[in-house]
């Protein structure tokens, strides 16, 4: 079964340019495992936050996507050494491939997020308004 | 006793999701999800904006998940 997810990191706005690959680049050691692989990287900068977070104003945004092939991720092992580094302020995992097949089977619009991860799907060009979900699919394999 | 009809003319609210087509709502979508929330940072209640049930179910994930990545307040002022 491939799963793919996302990550995103909120960094500590007084990290260096070098800094910040630097400690990407650790995170997706740790992410990276057999069958698991960052498939893309994105790097918003430094970004204002809507409320501070340890006393930070700004935050460095990185997102990876993730594609993992069988076995899933260490989130588990991942998290806790996110909460252990206090160069992040905050991160967040979210499982994507059933969202994102679901959308690309059944939108009008491509989603950037499932391009990212190599999710593709017959897009509607139009048609049928509002349809409605079925139990069956979580089961269905794309 | 008088009894007056009112006449009331609103117009019909549809789901913006449902009209364009859109299945996968993003926490990234910052400029999106902003349009959903009130000036409090309270989100928009589908009564008032007539987002569909499930459209509404996934604006609410998503931004939740926005405001945990402090790319949208929980409050303001």
């Amino acid at each position: 079964m491939r799963r793919t997810y996302e990550l995103a990191l909120v960094l500590d706005p007084a990290l260096s340019d070098e800094d910040q690959v630097g400690l990407v680049d650790e995170v997706k050691k740790m992410v990276s495992s057999k069958g698991v692989e960052v498939v893309k990287e994105e790097s918003w900068g430094k970004r204002k936050l809507a409320y501070p977070v340890r006393k930070a104003s700004e935050g460095r945004y990185v997102f990876l996507y993730v594609v993992a092939e069988g076995a899933p991720p260490p989130v588990a092992e991942v998290e806790k050494r996110l909460n252990q580094n206090e160069r992040v302020l905050r991160y967040l995992w979210v499982r994507t491939d059933e969202d994102l097949r679901r959308a690309m089977r059944k939108g009008k619009r491509s989603v950037a997020a499932a391009e990212a991860v190599g999710i593709t799907g017959p897009l509607r060009g139009g048609g049928r308004e509002g349809g409605r979900e079925r139990s069956s699919e979580e089961a269905r394999e794309v | 006793m008088t009894m007056r009809k009112k006449v009331f003319f609103r117009r019909r609210k549809v789901c913006k999701f449902c009209a364009d087509g859109i299945e996968y709502i993003d926490y990234k979508d910052v400029k999106l999800l902003q349009q959903y929330i009130l000036e409090h940072a309270k989100i928009l209640p589908r009564r008032i904006s007539g987002t569909s049930a499930r459209h509404q179910r996934m604006l609410t994930d998503a931004i939740k998940r926005a405001r945990h990545l402090a790319l949208l307040p929980f409050v303001s002022e």
